[in-house]
């Protein structure tokens, strides 16, 4: 036997319950209203269920008035089941089973069985107890509550928090609690408890808050209450499954309604994406059964409204914040959650003056509403917007309808109009910018390579004296340092080639550690260099050394000059006495595709008459210091171009390019339905498809996942096929000035359907401040962060296609330690972008560099 | 290639022509050859109407099966490959057959009340003033032309005859090879009547491709291996073990 016994630790039960109600961010008037509802819809039996509160004048025992509210339901099973002690709760794993709702009643956080509950134990009894504080100095709370059994059986519980957290056991049964209720004041704890209340008629639960708060009584008189009841159930109202009355302390009972507004909703949506207009003249729209968040949520109905003679109304002081009816309302189970605010989202979509006038609600299937059961707070006033995307994805979907339905209405046509395409000055800066950083370095490998060409490449290779990473401290030796020298030769071959080394740091200056002579042969040529030791004083390069001043980046670049020119290059970076970024924890691995037509290879959209070759290309990159075994699969459309292409790939050190290999290179060719036969390539994949937009989407799997359960990195890109894609541009994106739209933002990107556009604001005041002369520097600046944001927004998913045609530019001309510190900063912000640990605001920073090192770069190219 | 809009207001029948394709002053130039495709589309909907009589006897067709019906005679008329129809929309076909159908009017101006019965049971709630179109959404051809890759009987077992679980499934694109369905099919006749039973209701129903989508996502990750890519064997031992561990799971 043991020595000791486990004893419950007291819980100030006030603070808890005060805790608990300060959460809800429309306040304590939210957690009344909709708590108590919550619980009796939980408890329903058959039918409608009905829940009634009531406003009753009542004294204390010292004479002074008082105020108890009752809130009471109907066609519910009532507090039903046995008198559970804590014991019985623990036996049963803490869970409570559906007829055991008295004694979940009576504890506390305790969950239901029922995954469909609409509400999670506990906060319900702390929106009653919150509201009944009994008078006096000590802070001190207390309901009753009886219960009305499909058995006959009748009880009348007591809860007290003193402030530690007491109920009356056993509670009062039968005769003894009808009579209690019917007292004039029933004493309880040295309490006099005003009561004279009818003993329940029907099966049902009813709470007595016999000290009703300040607060909560002007709620009621306010009609405060009763918008926010509204606000919460219009919606189970309106489909028959609940009726609220409230009845005030004059006997005046209100019905809570249906918003007038949506007093004739349609039920069905006859004329998807058409605007209708209903019996009192509002304008909607009505989405159905669309799926969202990859395929995870089902919306089972979307309504946007919009009335001009409709009024803002809400309670919340701050509506922008906190909104009501202005903006969608985002139910669950027809219970309001939160609202998606009009003017905090769709303000570039909404005009001002439309606002006020704007309504809409969502609803989901079952299953998602289980999903977003999961993800809600316990407020049940919000989803959580961190976890599993959803709220994201409702976000994006919610911007596309909303925009559908203000295109409808015709509250985008000042804007479209005030849209003005790429000027002369802009298409100039934007073919500028493209040429510079959107020209590949090589393109895609083809069998049609002329073959009277030279072609060069070299590998830097070494190893750093720390162990997986590139940091090297002073007086470390950069060991086996040696550069292979590939040659493929044409007819006019040049037979000797100059190989020099170089270290230079992140501002460009290098400095020329040694010069050799090679004559090229068939088996590759390795140039040996030893073991180098870096220095942060005076170093001597005949002595194997080479100067570092200062802590921070630096390059060792390897560089091939065949009479004169550059022919090949590679580089490797050092850390010098300082740590490089971390690699990536989630999703090291990415992927990306190149897609090229021949035909017109510098389109930035790529484009296919039926017949034509293209030249496709899926690489795997791995940022992991580990080495990455795995495969691909892919398709274009739904036709499969590759099963599992094997990858392998080594494992990067910290702060150096990432590995990184093609998995798969072939030809495609794209075929309207009776064009076959045509002469191909034989290797080529002859895909038969109708016209219009196709995509190649692949995934990435790791070796060992053999059934693809987990894509660990996904990628597409889209193919125009017989059909234009609309306008086109040197850059990813058209770019538009405006200034009647309503983002109020220096500029952004906008997903218009099948294209991107970046917008800016030509009367911005940084803008407006500039000289004429000035705007082009202006222009500049967004274009790079417009570029950014196109590369980087797919990284998350794994999908490095954009970034990699960024980084892999050309950059012809410019001098190579900018080049390489471009790269490098790419290739960090790849990392970070695909970092959970990393901060947005370092990744900000890292951006914001990199706008200006372009800048620099695009003058140096200018230059 | 070009199509017939048949149309009749006020007893006065008229035709239009429409197309995808680029045209230099108007459609029109383009009648001779839907002139040529009209009468084939006059074949099929026969064809359409014959097999509904034989599959439907004398009860009243459901409207799986007028969706079965149309895409099975489509399927079978080959029109989709003729070449009146290379690098056009599959749209402007459904559009010819609705006009068809709404307007019971052949190729040589002739009415065929019967093709009324081919028209979707929706009919009822469009004002008879407002385009054919509408009685038909494009989509209905579509399912149909999907659901005849399985025999009728097969469909009906499948979907209980209702075009609401035939949506559905067919509403995720990844899920849409007929070999899904085949798979789906067989694990649903291999399990006992209180399941089978269960999962009767649309709303039960829409679970099995909510939980097949977690295999065959239709976009994103995971979303490139399509079933028609993997063996017809592993695809069965895919679906089994994917609606086992929902349905199972779900019941311990």
């Amino acid at each position: 036997m043991s020595d000791y016994q486990l004893a419950n630790t007291f819980s100030d039960m006030v603070q808890i319950v005060k805790n608990i109600i300060d959460a809800y961010k429309m306040g304590s008037v939210r957690a009344l209203a909709q708590e108590p509802v919550q619980n009796s819809l939980d408890a329903k039996s058959h039918g409608k269920v009905r829940v009634e509160y009531r406003l009753l004048r009542r004294e204390t025992d010292s004479g002074m008035p008082c105020h108890i509210l009752t809130v009471t339901d109907s066609g519910t099973c009532g507090l039903q089941g046995p008198l559970l002690v804590q014991d019985d709760l623990a036996s049963r794993g803490n869970r409570s089973s559906e007829p055991d709702n008295w004694a979940a009643f009576e504890a506390q956080g305790f969950t239901k069985e029922d995954e469909d509950a609409l509400g999670s134990r506990g906060q319900g009894k702390a929106a009653f107890l919150y509201h009944s504080v009994v008078p006096g100095d000590q802070r001190r709370m207390l309901i009753l509550y009886d219960t009305k059994l499909a058995n006959g059986k009748y009880r009348l519980g007591m809860r007290l928090c003193l402030p530690g957290d007491q109920v009356r056991r056993p509670p009062l049964c039968g005769e003894e609690a009808l009579r209690a209720v019917q007292q004039d004041r029933y004493e309880f704890e040295g309490i006099s408890i005003p009561l004279a209340l009818k003993p329940l008629q029907q099966v049902g639960t009813r709470i007595i808050m016999p000290f009703l708060s300040q607060d909560a009584l002007e709620a009621f008189h306010s009609g405060e209450l009763v918008r926010c009841l509204q606000r919460c159930w219009w919606r189970a109202i309106q489909t028959d499954k609940l009726d609220i009355q409230v009845v005030d302390d004059n006997g005046e009972s209100i019905e809570i309604e249906v918003p007038y507004w949506w007093q004739d909703l349609p039920r069905r949506n006859f004329r998807p994406a058409h605007v209708m207009t209903s019996r009192n003249g509002n304008a909607f729209m009505v989405w159905e059964n669309e799926r969202i968040g990859q395929d995870r949520l089902t919306v089972k109905r979307l309504v946007l409204l919009h009335n001009d003679t409709l009024k803002e109304d809400e309670i919340g002081e701050d509506p922008g914040e906190y909104p009501e009816y202005a903006g969608v309302q985002l139910l669950r189970k027809q219970q309001w959650i939160e609202t998606i605010g009009a003017w905090r989202e769709f303000r570039d979509v909404i005009p001002e003056d439309k606002q006020a006038g704007f309504r809409g609600f969502v609803e989901f299937d079952r299953d998602s509403d289980r999903e977003l059961r999961k993800i809600e707070n316990s407020q049940h006033d919000g989803i959580d917007g961190r976890k599993r995307g959803y709220k994201r994805a409702i976000r994006s979907w919610l911007r596309k309808r909303v925009r559908e339905f203000a295109t409808q209405m015709n509250w985008m046509e000042d804007e479209q109009q005030d849209e003005n395409d790429a000027s002369e000055l802009e298409q100039k800066i934007g073919k500028r910018i493209a040429g510079t950083f959107l020209v590949p370095r090589r393109p895609i490998k083809t069998n049609d390579t002329p073959k009277d060409q030279n072609h060069w490449t070299c590998n830097l290779e070494l190893d750093y004296p720390q162990v997986g990473t590139t940091r090297v401290d002073y007086g470390q030796e950069l060991s086996n340092l040696a550069v292979r020298v590939d040659a493929m030769l044409g007819i006019a071959s040049s037979t000797t080639f100059d190989l020099r080394l170089y270290i230079s740091d992140s501002t460009g200056a290098r400095d020329l550690l040694e010069i050799r002579e090679g004559e090229p042969v068939s088996s590759g040529y390795r140039m040996k260099f030893g073991n180098w030791r870096v220095l942060q004083g005076r170093a001597n390069p005949k002595k194997m050394q080479m100067s570092c001043p200062h802590p921070g980046v630096y390059t060792l670049r390897a560089e091939v000059h065949v009479d004169g020119t550059l022919a090949a290059e590679d580089s490797r970076r050092l850390y010098v006495a300082c740590d490089p970024p971390a690699p990536p924890q989630q999703k090291p691995q990415s992927l990306s595709i190149s897609v090229v037509n021949p035909n017109n290879p510098d389109e930035r959209r790529v484009r296919s008459r039926s017949g034509d070759r293209l030249l496709a290309q899926i690489s795997v990159t791995n940022r992991d210091v580990g080495a990455f075994e795995g495969f691909v699969f892919a398709r274009l459309d739904d036709e499969l171009l590759v099963s599992e292409a094997p990858v392998s790939l080594a494992g990067t050190l910290a702060g150096d390019s990432p590995q990184r290999d093609a998995a798969w290179y072939g030809e495609i060719c794209l075929v309207l339905q009776g064009n076959v036969g045509l002469e191909l390539n034989q290797d080529a994949k002859l895909i038969t498809s109708e016209p219009g937009r196709v995509r190649l989407e692949a995934d990435l799997y790791a070796r060992e996942d053999s059934e693809m359960h987990h894509s660990l990195s996904h990628a597409n890109k889209d193919i125009w096929f017989e059909s234009d894609p609309g306008a086109t541009s040197d850059l990813p994106f058209l770019i538009k000035s405006t200034d009647k739209h309503r983002n109020p933002a220096m500029w952004w990107l906008q997903d218009e359907g099948d294209t991107q556009t970046l917008f800016y604001r030509k009367e911005y005041p940084l803008r407006a401040a500039l000289k004429q002369s000035s705007a082009q520097v202006y222009i500049e600046e967004i274009v790079f962060h417009g570029l950014l944001e196109w590369a980087f927004h797919p990284v998350e998913h794994g999908d490095e296609s954009n970034l990699r045609q960024m980084r892999d530019m050309e950059l012809d001309g410019i001098n190579p330690a900018l080049r390489d510190d471009y790269q490098r900063r790419l290739d960090e912000l790849g990392s970070l972008a695909q970092s959970s640990s990393s901060s947005s605001l370092e990744f900000s920073q890292r951006l914001r560099e990199t706008v200006a090192l372009m800048q620099k770069v695009l003058r140096e190219r200018v230059a | 290639m070009a199509v017939l809009l048949w149309s009749e207001r006020d007893g006065v029948r008229a035709t239009e022509v429409r197309t995808g394709r680029p045209v230099r002053l108007s459609a029109e130039e383009f009648r001779p050859e839907a002139e040529a495709l009209d009468p084939k589309l006059d074949s099929l909907l026969d064809d359409a109407l014959a097999l509904l009589t034989e599959e439907a006897g004398d009860a009243k067709p459901t409207p799986l099966l007028k969706a079965w019906v149309l895409g099975r005679a489509v399927a079978r008329s080959k029109v989709l490959q003729d070449a009146a129809l290379r690098s056009e929309l599959r749209e402007l076909l459904w559009q010819a057959l609705a006009h068809k159908c709404w307007y019971g009017l052949r190729a040589d101006g002739s009415q065929e009340q019967r093709w009324r019965l081919l028209r979707s049971t929706s009919e009822r709630r469009v004002n008879p003033t407002q385009a054919a179109t509408n009685v038909y959404r494009h989509e209905d051809f579509e399912i149909g032309l999907w659901l005849q890759e399985q025999e009728y009987d097969d469909a009906v077992a499948l979907f209980d005859g209702m075009m609401q679980k035939a949506n559905e499934l067919y509403r995720r694109p990844a899920q849409r090879h007929v070999n899904v369905r085949h798979a789906i099919l067989d694990w649903l006749r291999q399990q006992p009547t209180h399941l089978q039973r269960r999962l009767m209701p649309t709303r039960e129903f829409r679970a099995i491709p909510k939980a097949l989508a977690k295999r065959f996502p239709s976009s994103g990750p995971g979303s490139a291996r399509l079933p028609q890519h993997i063996e017809e064997e592993d695809l069965r031992r895919i679906v089994v073990e994917t609606l086992d561990a929902q349905f199972y799971e779900d019941q311990q």
